[in-house]
């Protein structure tokens, strides 16, 4: 539970560049003319519903973000309610099913992956800026569809690889390698069932996968852009 | 030879293939393998290499299962080298840039089962992406060496071919990071480099060995002309031989050590016919015997290894049979173990911390096991499932059962799949030695086959433990016989008859008890390659692994048991149409076959009697070239239907059991499948490594493909039925289904077990419905999904569907929505599923796009449980009650929280004191009523244990729905007794309502203040 505002956050905003590498210029320049980047730079704020399908159970959740830096993140199971929040600096998160319904400080490795999805333009866009390192690695299949992979690589170390669609030029798959408490966590996000809003791609599913098996699968049925939320949302 | 195939390709196909199919690896899509293992045996280790500065991070090279990456001692490893041929030679870790690896592939240990390699690798990112160096004809890499000084010099000591000459061998040096090779110390065509090492104390300073050898189907040579020491001064650049001390004439295989805190020793094992382990205190200049004990001359071209200890000044080691340890610097050795010594014997790898000598990591024959009391004791890595199966079979069981023998490691058992995980302790024995062929009886399940090398066969009853040998011995006319390293022992597949292959072949009808010799010699019974009592060169080396002139392979026709296929591991095909009485050498038949090789399987087509598939492999010729025969005309005519897809030799052909023209062949490197009779081949990529695959079962009942690969253990491609299906046409089509094998609800186990992460975990399949479709094209943009209707056009869920090129699976999760249920603080995950789907037809409707494409799902009753109809009835109206009452619950606590919230606004905006007060009596009430209904004490941390109304329905409805049969009237009472407990709080809550709301009311009403709603059925029930 913990882990799907993460991954959500991550997987949506996949999309993002200046490189010294020509191929990989361009390959960005692409990809941000198809996922409609000029769009997502004017987006102040973003809201998305839908439900997550996980060991089975269907559990529905909202995801809230909003610029320069801030999220929310809701889950429903048996009416409870798992919310996750981040205000840019600190982030807090309750969670029902330990019992409690007490906001729980997050710890570093959290902050650090909330910093890294609050990012609204995406970890490729400007990432010289932020202090990424980004190459074109080559071309590679994803399950038999020839996408280009990009690898970003923190200032942290977290790793993570960009599966570019070399036909749509969506991303079709993210694998990572997260330092987490010292270790790697690694997993992999494929998204699919791109829909068009506000001339912007989202992906209308976001499946993620540990080890080669399905974890979880994050489908929406409504993407709001710039809709009116409150600022409260976004503090504990 | 390979040109004169392909040319008889060309001539046959158009009559014997239909049409070319688009087939590619991605039609297969998630089609994937499920390794099971076994861990708990492991497999043979070629390399280790661990991190200096941290001795946790371990690196261990599989002799055919691939590269393996532990960060913690061996607690956890993780596959590193998935997307290339397995068999692994060499491992060297750059140690100042630890995520810079160097892999060689081609095992060193030339036993008569090694595999081959592809050439040598490099990673720079711990093993994430690789790249291919070159010497992709190498075929073996012993050993890789860096430059401490400099990570772009690297030494790589190239064996090469060990079955024909090769040019590609010797030492080569890269001062490049491996773009440009230089070839040094090349003697001849059948002389590799074994071994290299720097001195510690000059890096320009080099030590390297050469080895003679080669190896027949029929006969090992170690040593040779071309065997010898030499050093270079000048980093590589220039070479000489060193004699001095070293025994004069034919040299064998040499191994070299020598140690940073020692520099003044070197060390070198030497095969001679005196083998030795020498010493040089000159820098190699001159040497002196240090020890003859035997264990220096055990198996050269097995454990030729001798490591020096990077912390004692004394100790080196001498792993073989067992590891041997001095502490008087080489001129004795003993046995490390001293408590313990319960490892696997036949040593290969040995890698020492210099941090700490006394952690040290073994790589055996069977797996490797690490020490911290310098080999004394020793723990087995349990987590490598790296074994090497010869052959696989499978009884019908459920779940079935798969047996297989291992290289070294005996025959054993396992479940095909489980309720949870396959783990170390699924795994049964059966026999020991290195294991074969091992069947279940046909009809009784408690009798198993198994076999050693050599063609020594048990039956052994698994009830009673007792074993009995059932070899066939000589008679009087028939000579000795003889039996092949893995001789072949058949079942018929349609009787309990038993062939068993000498040179003669065998049949048995009464299990092994007596024998029938049904065929004359079908071998060539050439005396050349009958010399096995001569066969190992320097060291004499005659363990059945070279015998030959021998029956390697036979297949009686599934339609015809007079129709019977034997295939010699001397190069005969032969045939008998009348139950062995007479017999017909195929080969002047089969244009292109090489003379010579294994006849390494034969498939009796299940179509047709006159009909059968032949696998080809004349490796051992050093001919690594593609054969596969077929012939639909008792052998009149053939066709060799192998082709350039096809790669590695191969081990296995196998025809459908359905589809005539679906074929699978096992090969050195991985598996092909072919949906056209053999007209295409396209490498099965899914989770299913290169790695050679020695066998291939389909079994008849769950349509599953069992592969016994030669490296990475058992894997199970689960129900093929779907690529039965794949045609030509289909494959153009935007979205198709596939059918499946018939789905039966399963039975859930139970299971409660924490071995720690060291323990292997092989996935079962899973228990849902799995739906297949096949797609042309990935689907990137707008809706998919899925539909669930019942037969009445109901919709009953929407799932996410597979977007992939190619075959898709979803599995179809069986439970329905899950009842509502009082909100608490605590979860309710007894009823966080929902009732499963009742047996019938269901259709499954994929939305894609404008566009839909729907079919037909059945589900049965799993006819294991035996329960009537009334049964499950009985146990369906009960899980529907208590679900209606949690739902029904659900909504009486919505009102009553409704009520009470809205109470307690009141109390504050009335400012008459008297109805004030009511209303906050009222918040009371409705707060104790909740209390009656539901678990309300908030853990925090705490284990509460408070149970309430909610809580027990809870347990009746997931017990009753946990158990496929009737509930227990027990269960039923305490529901009545739940259900008027139900009723007194819905009465109490309606009393309420009259006697407090509606006055409550009638009072707000008057003085203008917001009344009392009640949540409405229709707004509770209407939501969702």
């Amino acid at each position: 539970m913990k882990k799907f505002g993460i991954i959500l956050w991550m997987a949506v905003f996949a999309f993002a560049g200046t490189v010294q590498a020509q191929d990989l210029d361009k390959v960005l320049k692409n990809h941000f003319e198809a996922i409609g980047q000029d769009k997502v730079l004017k987006t102040k704020g973003i809201k998305m519903e839908g439900s997550i399908n996980q060991m089975g159970m269907e559990i529905p959740f909202k995801a809230m973000q909003v610029r320069p830096d801030k999220m929310r993140t809701e889950g429903t199971f048996q009416g409870m309610t798992f919310i996750q929040v981040y205000n840019g600096e600190k982030g807090w998160t309750i969670n029902p099913f330990t019992g409690s319904s007490e906001p729980q400080p997050m710890g570093p490795d959290e902050l650090k992956s909330m910093k890294q999805q609050s990012d609204m333009d995406g970890m490729l866009w400007n990432w010289k800026d932020k202090g990424y390192k980004v190459e074109l690695v080559g071309k590679e299949d994803v399950e038999g569809t020839p996408c280009y992979n990009l690898q970003v690589i923190t200032d942290e170390n977290d790793i993570f690889n960009y599966y570019i669609d070399a036909d749509s030029y969506m991303v079709l798959k993210v694998a990572s390698a997260v330092v987490v408490q010292g270790n790697v966590s690694e997993s992999e996000t494929y998204m699919s069932n791109y829909m068009q809003v506000g001339g912007m791609a989202f992906p209308g599913t976001i499946e993620t996968k540990s080890n080669g098996q399905t974890v979880m699968t994050m489908s929406f049925s409504n993407v709001e852009v710039d809709p009116a939320m409150d600022a409260a949302l976004f503090e504990m | 030879m390979l040109r004169k195939s392909i040319a008889w390709i060309i001539v046959c196909l158009p009559f014997w293939v239909s049409a070319q199919s688009t087939v590619t690896e991605s039609t297969f899509g998630a089609m994937e393998g499920r390794h099971i293992g076994p861990a708990r045996t492991s497999g043979r280790i070629a390399a280790i290499d661990a991190l200096q500065s941290d001795h946790n991070v371990v690196w261990v090279g599989a002799a055919g299962g691939g590269v393996w990456k532990s960060i913690n001692q061996g607690t956890t490893f993780k596959q590193v080298f998935d997307d290339y041929g397995q068999n692994i030679g060499a491992i060297c870790i750059d140690q100042k840039h630890p995520d810079t690896v160097w892999v060689g592939t081609g095992e060193p240990w030339t036993r008569n089962s090694t595999g081959i390699g592809t050439g040598l690798y490099r990673t720079t990112d711990g093993g994430k992406s690789w790249k291919l160096m070159g010497l992709e004809k190498s075929e073996r890499i012993a050993r890789i060496v860096i430059d401490p000084r400099n990570s772009d010099r690297v030494y790589v000591a190239v064996l090469g071919a060990l079955w024909g000459d090769s040019e590609e061998r010797g030492l080569y040096i890269t001062e490049d990071g491996g773009t440009t090779w230089e070839r040094k110390l090349y003697n001849n065509p059948s002389t590799g480099c074994v071994d290299i090492i720097i001195d510690p104390r000059n890096p320009d300073h080099l030590l390297a060995a050469t080895w003679d050898f080669r190896r027949t189907a029929y006969d090992f040579r170690s040593g040779g002309p071309g065997s010898g020491l030499y050093t270079s001064r000048d980093a590589g650049a220039t070479w000489e031989p060193v004699k001095e001390g070293l025994p004069e004439g034919t040299l064998g295989r040499i191994a070299l050590s020598a140690s940073p805190v020692a520099p003044y020793y070197l060390y070198a094992l030497v095969e001679s016919d005196k083998s030795a382990l020498y010493r040089s205190s000159d820098a190699g200049g001159s040497w002196e015997i240090q020890s003859k004990q035997l264990a220096m001359g055990e198996r050269p071209f097995y454990f030729s290894n001798i490591v020096a200890d990077p912390v004692d000044s004394n100790r080196a080691y001498k792993p073989g049979f067992i590891t041997l340890a001095s502490t008087d610097a080489g001129a004795t050795f003993s046995s490390i173990t001293v408590e313990g010594g319960s490892y696997h014997p036949d040593h290969h790898a040995l890698w020492i911390s210099p941090i700490d000598n006394r952690l040290m990591y073994v790589g055996t024959d069977g797996g490797v096991y690490v020490t911290v009391d310098r080999g004394n004791t020793w723990r087995h890595i349990q987590n490598l499932p790296v074994a090497q199966f010869y052959e696989v079979s499978y009884d019908m069981n459920t779940p079935y059962n798969v047996y297989g023998g291992l290289q070294d490691n005996g025959s054993w058992k396992a479940p095909a799949y489980t309720s949870g995980a396959i783990q170390n302790a699924d795994w049964e024995t059966v026999g020991y030695g290195d294991g074969f062929h091992c069947y279940p009886d046909r009809e009784d399940a408690e009798l198993v086959y198994w076999q050693y090398q050599g063609g020594r066969i048990y039956r052994t009853n698994t009830s009673t433990g007792d074993s009995k040998f059932i070899s066939p011995f000589r008679d009087e006319t028939s000579g000795d016989l003889r039996y092949n390293w893995n001789a072949p022992f058949i079942f018929s597949k349609k009787s309990n008859t038993i062939y068993v292959g000498s040179q003669y072949l065998h049949r048995s009808t009464d299990r092994g008890n007596t024998w029938e010799r049904i065929s004359p010699d079908l071998t060539t019974n050439n005396p050349m390659r009958q010399k096995q009592e001569e066969s190992g060169g320097l060291t004499p080396d005659n363990s059945t692994a070279e015998n030959n002139t021998t029956i390697i392979s036979i297949a009686e026709s599934p339609l015809d048991k007079n129709v019977i296929w034997v295939g010699t591991d001397d190069g005969y095909l032969q045939l008998t149409v009348d139950g062995g009485k007479n017999w017909t050498l195929m080969n002047p038949r089969i244009p292109g076959m090489p003379a010579g090789a294994f006849i390494s399987h034969i498939d009796a087509d299940n179509f047709s009697r006159g009909a059968a598939y032949v696998a080809v492999d004349a490796h051992r010729n050093g001919d690594m070239g593609t054969y596969v025969y077929a012939t639909k005309d008792f052998g009149a005519t053939w066709a060799n239907i192998a082709n350039e897809e096809l790669k590695g030799y191969f081990y296995v052909i196998k025809q459908d059991l359905v589809n005539k023209n679906l074929l699978f062949v096992g090969s050195e490197m991985g598996l092909f499948i072919s949906i056209d009779g053999g007209a295409s081949w396209v490498r099965f990529t899914g989770k299913v490594p290169q790695v050679a695959v020695h066998d291939l079962q389909i079994h008849p009942r769950e349509h599953d493909l069992i592969l016994a690969t030669h490296g990475r253990g058992i894997i199970i491609i689960d129900d093929i039925t779907p690529l039965r299906s794949l045609s030509n046409e289909l494959l153009e089509e935007e979205l198709a289904f596939l059918p499946s094998r018939p789905y039966h609800f399963p039975a859930l186990g139970i299971a409660q077990d924490f071995p720690g992460d060291q323990e292997f975990v092989g996935r079962s399949r899973t228990n849902a419905p799995v739906i297949y479709y096949y797609m042309s094209k990935r689907h990137v943009f707008g809706d998919m999904y899925m539909e669930l209707y019942d037969a009445d056009g109901n919709m009953l869920k929407e799932l996410p569907a597979g977007k992939r090129k190619g075959l898709n699976k979803v599995v179809l999760n069986t439970n329905m929505k899950p009842p509502r249920v009082p909100v608490s603080v605590n979860p309710a995950f007894g009823a966080a599923f929902g009732p499963s789907l009742d047996a019938g037809t269901y259709t499954v409707k994929i939305v894609k796009g404008d566009t839909s494409f729907s079919t037909t799902i059945e589900l049965n009753e799993n006819p294991q449980f035996g329960y009537t109809a009334a049964e499950r009835k009985a146990r369906k109206e009960v899980i529907l009650r208590a679900y209606n009452m949690l739902e029904e619950l659900a909504f009486i606590d919505e009102r009553i929280n409704s009520i009470g919230e809205q109470a307690l606004q009141l109390s504050e905006q009335i400012s008459n004191s008297k109805m004030k007060a009511d209303a906050t009596e009222l918040y009371y009430l409705m707060d104790g009523l909740h209390k009656e209904v539901v678990a309300t004490q908030a853990g925090e941390g705490a284990i509460v244990g408070q149970v309430r109304l909610r809580e027990k329905i809870v347990e009746i409805y997931s017990t009753v729905s946990g158990y496929e049969g009737p509930p227990n009237a027990a269960q039923k009472v305490a529901l009545d007794v739940y259900a008027t407990e139900m009723e007194a709080i819905e009465n109490k809550l309606q009393l309420m309502v009259e006697s407090r709301v509606k006055p409550m009311n009638a009072y707000c009403e008057k003085k203008k203040l917001p009344v009392i709603t009640i949540p409405t059925r229709e707004s509770f029930f209407g939501e969702n």
